[in-house]
């Protein structure tokens, strides 16, 4: 099928791939995807994967992936996506829910269940799109022949799972493998074992007709008459495979055998073997918590000293018993005595540090609520944010009162940029082709956050208490310009800088600050995941600051660079240098557009970071530059609330 | 400017040009129709809400461009021998000229009623 411009064509009419070699951006992604849903109520927005979420009303992306994956791909993932809101829509999880909630009836957990009827429902919205669009065959053929999985098996823990995946996992790939095949015979299937086989053999009529049945009701029936006995077998296949993955000793496959080396401590082994084998951090996972606890019950047979404390689980409950014994493992943990132990208990009891490679943003805004909203809101003795930015802005702390009817015909609806004025809804303002809203609308602050992730903040596999305080910072921040509404900058910064969140993604509707019990949390997990995965070398700061600065300059109203740094430079005598550019250009600004770095500090070399951001030039203070010393993420509202202040007084 | 109902829209194109298939007709008539009402602003603020600044920008450019006249689509009907003439012509009416933000959007959004 050819879906490409014809040879006729004129050269006026680009060929496809030509556009598609630079890869899209995320303003592109979600125009497409509205062009895509029309007048679907449903938005495409920044999340960890391509996901339809029928309750939210949205269709997530991961950003991350738009740079390396090719065009046609990601369009063809974000077409599935719309085909699930136009071909299963909220319908679907009502449709599901009866055959979800009987999985126990087959011996089959509910997630595994969803899991089918997810898998095998992703080919009969495939189908039915590409019946509407046949020219879309292209892009879902790039996503298939890449092999890429829409659907994320995710109802056994990752960490749990055998080498060469669990049956059922496999069955669900050859399902979909044997759909695409038939589209695109050149896509090579992967192998799967004989039981796998056989079953997809079994099923394979029965999942052609669920794929082509039109009605989601129908579509339920099929598989749950004719798919799930034979997908229940694969399931307790499945669980058994883990039992017997559980049942070996947990070792990495590159480490000699345990006895071979007497002196290496077992509490040191197996905490850095479980990471490893289970291929995660381990934190947060009961899973992950439950292989380091038998093993740590195996390896630790003679302990008097410590007595049942080792044979008990962080939680309390017992442990599962150990296994027989051997005569070796005693003799080697008669060798190591309680050290081990000892060591062990020490160490089990140092917190970890969050895994950046599977951050998750907005448990991260929940825990630092209290700090954001302390910021916000202010405490005893002390202005919050909002009522500071409010005076500044509109000389009342509350403007959006709503006002007398001034004239006749008013409608009294309040323009939220500028409460005594106009009213036209902004979100379509834009629509008119002019934008009707005042000059410097959303544009009185504007602020860049520089983060600082050289190698001396932080070094990737490496726990960090620099960086989970950058991190945390970077939380706060984030929420407060996203709750207040201002435009801001994020940059991250090592050899070189990266924009992580331009200007131009910052746009609300109105300025209107929302109550606290409105805001939904944006899950910008993605963007400390790039931070981690970033290069971490030197600290050129000046670098970033020049291209700081150049992108600052353009904004209107109140521009303050926001650095979070732990102030050791590779470069300070740049930094003075360009400070000082700074000073002597503020010099010939009005007060208003004059633009002052506000450095905060997260390290402990207090003389470094001050040196850095507090430079004296001939014996002379630079004035555009302050330098904050964090000592600890609750002091932050204080010191932001202080800083801020600081500078809207001095503008 | 007010333009006929999809419906009728769709009806008038397959009268004037019944070799071409309604599907195709009826996909590119509804692209159409819905860049009209979003160039427009007649179309449901809450579905562009929240928008980015850069996808308002590239919306803004795309619809512009596809939102084509009655008269163009006929036009275009007439001139095509086939469905795959028709949204080949469709393609290039829409983005000979336009920006390379409106291109990269539209493009994905013709190619995938190509036949």
């Amino acid at each position: 099928m050819s879906v490409t411009a014809t040879p006729e064509a004129p050269p006026t009419a680009p060929e496809p791939a030509e556009a598609a070699t630079r890869p899209y951006t995320p303003g592109e992604i979600e125009a497409i995807a509205r062009l895509l849903l029309r007048d679907e109520p449903v938005r495409a927005q920044p999340g960890s994967w391509w996901r339809y979420i029928p309750a939210a009303r949205t269709i997530t992306y991961p950003p991350i992936f738009l740079q390396t994956w090719p065009g046609d791909r990601v369009v063809g993932a974000l077409m599935h996506e719309v085909a699930e809101v136009l071909f299963s829509g909220a319908d679907g999880l009502t449709a599901f829910a009866e055959v979800v909630r009987s999985a126990d009836s087959y011996r089959v957990t509910p997630a595994s269940v969803q899991l089918l009827l997810n898998a095998i429902n992703d080919l009969r919205v495939n189908r039915l799109y590409l019946g509407g669009h046949p020219g879309a065959d292209r892009y879902f053929r790039a996503v298939y022949l890449a092999g890429t999985p829409l659907e994320r098996p995710d109802d056994f823990p990752e960490e749990r799972r055998p080498a060469g995946g669990l049956p059922h996992h496999q069955y669900l790939d050859a399902l979909t493998a044997r759909w695409a095949k038939s589209l695109w015979p050149e896509l090579v299937a992967p192998a799967v074992p004989d039981e796998v086989a056989g079953a997809v053999r079994r099923t394979g009529a029965a999942v052609d007709r669920a794929v082509a049945c039109d009605s989601l009701a129908e579509f339920v029936a099929v598989v749950a008459r004719d798919v799930l006995p034979v997908y229940s077998t694969l399931v307790a296949a499945s669980r058994k495979a883990i039992a017997e993955a559980d049942a070996e000793p947990v070792r990495s496959e590159d480490e000699p055998p345990e006895e071979s080396e007497p002196e290496d401590l077992d509490g040191e082994r197996e905490r850095e073997a479980a990471p490893r084998a289970t291929g995660t951090s381990g934190t947060g996972s009961a899973a992950g918590r439950d292989m380091r606890d038998v093993a740590v019950v195996e390896g630790e047979p003679q302990a008097p000293e410590t007595g049942d404390v080792w044979r008990q689980k962080p939680t309390g409950q017992p442990a599962q018993p150990p296994r027989p014994d051997t005569g070796e493992q005693q003799d080697a943990s008669s060798r190591r005595g309680w050290t081990a132990a000892g060591i062990y208990r020490v160490r089990s009891r140092a917190p970890k540090g969050p895994d950046y490679e599977h951050y998750d943003y907005v448990a991260a805004a929940r825990r630092l609520e209290p700090q954001i909203r302390a910021t916000l809101e202010g405490r005893p003795g002390q202005l919050g944010l909002v009522e500071i930015l409010n005076l500044r802005r509109f000389g009342t702390s509350d403007p959006w009162r709503r006002p007398r009817r001034r004239l006749r015909g008013d409608s009294g609806e309040i323009d939220s940029d500028r409460p005594e004025n106009l009213v036209v809804d902004p979100a379509v303002a834009f629509l008119h082709g002019s934008l009707r809203r005042r000059d410097d609308s959303q544009k009185d602050f504007a602020n860049t956050v520089m983060l600082d992730i050289s190698g001396s903040v932080v070094q990737k596999g490496y726990a960090s208490r620099k960086f989970d305080m950058l991190v945390d910072t970077l939380v706060v921040f984030c929420e407060i310009h996203e709750r207040l509404k201002l435009p801001y900058e994020l940059l991250d910064f090592s050899d070189g800088p990266t924009v992580l969140r331009a200007f131009g993604d910052s746009v609300y509707a109105h300025q209107h600050v929302d109550p606290a019990s409105a805001y939904v949390i944006k899950d910008f997990s993605y963007l400390v995941r790039a931070m981690y995965e970033h290069p971490h070398g030197e600290t050129q700061e000046a670098r970033a600051l020049r291209q700081a600065l150049a992108s600052i300059s353009k904004q209107r109203g109140l521009k303050t660079i926001l650095m979070i740094t732990d102030g050791i430079s590779s470069d300070r005598p740049a930094l003075t240098r360009l400070l000082w550019e700074v000073e002597e250009r503020n010099s010939a600004l009005p007060v208003g557009e004059q633009i002052r770095v506000l450095a905060f500090g997260v390290g402990l070399a207090e003389d470094e970071f001050r040196a850095s951001y507090e430079p004296e030039v001939e014996g002379q203070a630079i004035r555009c530059s302050a330098a904050f010393l964090v000592p600890k993420v609750e002091a932050l509202p204080t010191i932001i609330c202080r800083a801020i202040e600081d500078r809207i007084r001095t503008a | 400017m007010d333009y006929p109902p999809v419906d009728e829209e769709i009806a008038l194109l397959t009268a004037v040009a019944p070799r071409l298939p309604r599907g195709t007709l009826a996909g590119s008539v509804r692209l159409v129709d819905y860049c009209r009402r979003l160039a427009a602003g007649s179309i449901d603020p809450a579905t562009i809400a929240g928008l980015s600044h850069a996808s308002q920008e590239a919306l803004r450019q795309a619809s512009r461009r596809a939102a084509l006249s009655t008269a163009e689509l006929l036009a275009l009907a007439r001139a095509s021998s086939d469905g795959a003439e028709y949204l080949r012509l469709l393609r290039i009416g829409i983005l000979d000229g336009a920006s390379e933000t409106a291109r990269r959007v539209l493009e994905p959004v013709l190619l995938q009623h190509e036949v």
